[in-house]
């Protein structure tokens, strides 16, 4: 017994230096009136009631719920039309399938700050490829009509599209696994009983890749909430505040002008709500699963 | 071989040592005289012009040799700096010497020790630094920093294309407004950002200021709600179909690609855009020209990115970094600081106003003095943590962008500043 907790042991402390005490600095930060240079006193939850009412966090709150549940939604349309497709092209062995699914992955392994600023160049008006690609098309007349870093309507959009482009690969690859363990056998007999393409989809794929999809959602989820990079690297949370969530906040408010209590109590925000669905997402994924 | 020290050899090395330490001759350097290796750190932001660097550890260096000091000088870029300050002071060590811009040095004064002998004796020495200087490193009655230069936003244009238009050198804000008109007529437009960007609040506070306008009072009472604001929003509702719309989505760069471009014709910016030009597309730089800070109807007013060097109170060796600061601030070493700096940091003492590099390039010539319009942002509010704050949210390029995109009327756009201002701490 003794043995087995020395071999556990420098895991647990590695997690409470490196998780647990930077969490616990987080929370008495949030609870404090701490600047940079002064560890300040305790205010209790003074700065999550003066946040509410401030303009640029409701804002932020609202661009965060609007960004991280319109992305996750694409990511699992989209992930899962691509996972079905790669299942596909693995079942009918084309060649290259293999090589197709590396290269898929490419936008989750490029660093984001590095894919963002390439996408930076495809929105700036001036040089942008998307809409000299709408001008040849006829869709707009020149290229300076979609201004998509510079209206708020359009910059929303834009960091959507770049998030959900580096997180679909994410979705595909896991669901992809998911498919490829669900038995051909299934399949077979609701063809023999005439069940046709979506009903297979429906009452087959669907629920048996239900703790796949649980998984990858509640890990989506955490990382979209936090997104930082996209929106940094993009707008700096502009124009007019309409790109700012609270991750880019919090870095504003924290570092920027140097109230750090006031940043961990914006990034800390959403914690309470993160942590019910963490919890009924852990719930679905314990849940025994047996086909 | 081993070398025994006598008692009486012991005795009188201390005396001389302590003589000359008496003397002054060993006040700057005193770890010549106490023979002991001691090390020293400097972090610094990287500057656009990369010879500074090079200078600046070249100096950095040559101090060390004197004065029998290991010292190093870490880079890092400029949005870096903040959480760099925030982790050191959090682990109170780190570098000894640290690079500070704009307000970081009211936001950390508590973090760095009183340089007031260092600034008495350039003070003495040359007279008094440029006001923005004072502004930004003379906090509660002392100098919490030594002022090092500020990289200006002055005027940056196109000579041909406003001479094919029969405009001169613009010297106030009417020039720039009658020039737009006139240049989006050859569709070479001006630009400048109304954006959330560090180049948005650095044009728009000088337009600002210059009509009178201000975010708050000296002490803290908020101010934006007034008809001054209001004419230099009008100004803007004016000059902004005179510009592409793009500028509501430029970063720090927009403007020096619209330039570089061929397109642009006008914007505010440091000299970046012309040294860049020199070495890509001399075609463009020998049609750039400069000119200072702008006049409006309330006056002259510019802004920048001021920088200044503190000294941390957790440092290890205060006296080898008070040591450097003098050693930098040496007339020859400051010439020479300034003049790999190519013209493009300004400097922070008017004595440097009149160093050769900016009259022996006559495109630099129409920026000579620029720092003496400087104010630090905020200004006439206190510098401090709101001032930054209002900097950093992008509350006065927002208000104009509220109202230039429809979304607000201008009285509506000032309430809305109102309210981001008093979120922020203001009364």
């Amino acid at each position: 017994m003794a043995t087995a907790y020395a071999f556990v042991a420098p895991a647990v402390v590695l997690l409470l230096v490196l998780v647990g005490y930077p969490f616990l600095l987080a929370l008495y930060l949030a609870t404090s009136d701490a600047v940079i240079g002064d560890m300040g006193r305790f205010v209790g939850l003074g700065q999550f009631a003066r946040l509410i009412h401030q303009e640029i966090f409701q804002q932020a709150l609202k661009n965060t719920a609007i960004y991280t549940t319109t992305a996750v939604v694409a990511k699992v349309v989209l992930g899962m039309a691509l996972a079905l497709v790669l299942a596909g092209l693995g079942r009918h062995r084309l060649p290259g399938s293999r090589l197709i699914r590396a290269a898929i992955l490419l936008p989750w392994i490029v660093p984001t700050a590095l894919s963002t600023v390439a996408w930076k160049w495809m929105f700036e008006p001036q040089f942008s490829v998307i809409n000299w690609v709408l001008v040849r098309l006829g869709a707009i007349a020149y290229v300076s009509d979609l201004q998509w870093l510079g209206e708020a309507h359009l910059a929303r959009v834009a960091v959507i599209i770049v998030n959900v482009w580096r997180g679909i690969p994410f979705f595909a690859i896991n669901l992809l696994a998911g498919l490829l363990s669900i038995p051909d056998e299934l399949y077979e007999a609701a063809e023999t009983d005439g069940a046709n393409v979506f009903t297979r989809f429906w009452l087959i794929t669907v629920p048996l890749l239900r703790p796949v999809l649980a998984t990858v959602v509640l890990f989506s989820l955490i990382m979209t909430i936090s997104d930082f990079n996209i929106v940094y690297v993009l707008t700096r949370g502009g124009p007019i505040n309409s790109t700012h969530l609270l991750a880019t906040l919090a870095h504003q408010t924290g570092l920027i002008t140097g109230e750090i209590g006031r940043g961990a109590a914006t990034s800390l925000f959403m914690l309470p709500f993160l942590m019910v669905i963490v919890f009924y997402q852990m719930r679905l994924m314990r849940r025994k699963w047996e086909w | 071989m081993a070398t025994r020290l006598t008692r009486r050899q012991l005795v009188g090395t201390a005396a001389a040592a302590g003589a000359a330490y008496g003397l002054g001759l060993a006040s700057r350097f005193p770890q010549i005289a106490l023979g002991q290796e001691r090390e020293m750190s400097i972090l610094m932001f990287s500057s656009f012009v990369s010879a500074n660097d090079e200078e600046l550890r070249r100096q950095a260096a040559e101090f060390g040799r004197r004065a029998g000091v290991k010292i190093t000088v870490d880079f890092v870029s400029i949005p870096e700096m903040a959480a760099k300050h925030a982790a050191e002071v959090s682990a109170q060590r780190g570098h000894d010497i640290v690079s500070l811009e704009n307000l970081q040095t009211a936001m950390i004064e508590p973090q760095l020790v009183d340089l007031d002998d260092i600034n008495d004796e350039i003070i003495k020495r040359w007279g008094a630094w440029h006001p923005v200087a004072k502004q930004a490193c003379f906090l509660n009655g002392r100098w919490k920093a030594v002022p090092r230069m500020t990289v200006a936003f002055h005027g940056t244009y196109r000579e041909d294309y406003f001479k094919q238009v029969g405009e001169p050198h613009p010297a106030s804000w009417a020039d720039v407004m009658r020039a737009a008109k006139k240049l989006r007529g050859i569709d070479r437009p001006i630009g400048f950002p109304i954006s959330q960007c560090g180049d948005a609040n650095n044009t728009l506070y000088q337009l600002h200021w210059s009509y009178g306008g201000k975010i708050a009072t000296p002490d803290g009472q908020i101010a934006i709600e007034s008809p001054e604001t209001e004419q230099a929003i009008a100004y803007v509702q004016e000059i902004f179909p005179q510009m592409d719309r793009e500028i509501l989505a430029w970063d720090n760069a927009g403007n020096n690609r619209f330039i570089l471009s061929g397109r642009g014709s006008w914007t505010l910016n440091p000299s970046s855009v012309y040294v860049t030009a020199k070495r890509t597309n001399p075609d463009i730089a020998v049609n750039i020209n400069h000119h200072g800070a702008l006049l409006g109807p309330k006056g002259r007013f510019g802004m920048g990115d001021f920088y200044s060097f503190g000294i941390w109170k957790f440092a290890r060796n205060k006296e080898a970094a008070k040591d450097f600061l003098r050693f930098f601030y040496e007339e020859e070493n400051q010439n020479r600081y300034i003049e790999t700096g190519g013209g493009f940091n300004m400097p922070a003492h008017p004595k440097f106003d009149r160093h050769p590099v900016w009259r022996i390039d006559p495109k630099l010539q129409g920026i000579i003095g620029y720092t003496k319009w400087q104010k630090l942002t905020g200004w006439p509010a206190p510098a401090d943590r709101r001032a930054q704050a209002a900097y950093a949210t992008f509350v006065l390029p927002n208000m104009f962008a509220q109202v230039v995109t429809g979304k607000m009327k201008p009285k509506e756009a000032m309430q809305w500043a109102t309210r981001q201002l008093r979120d922020i701490g203001y009364k």
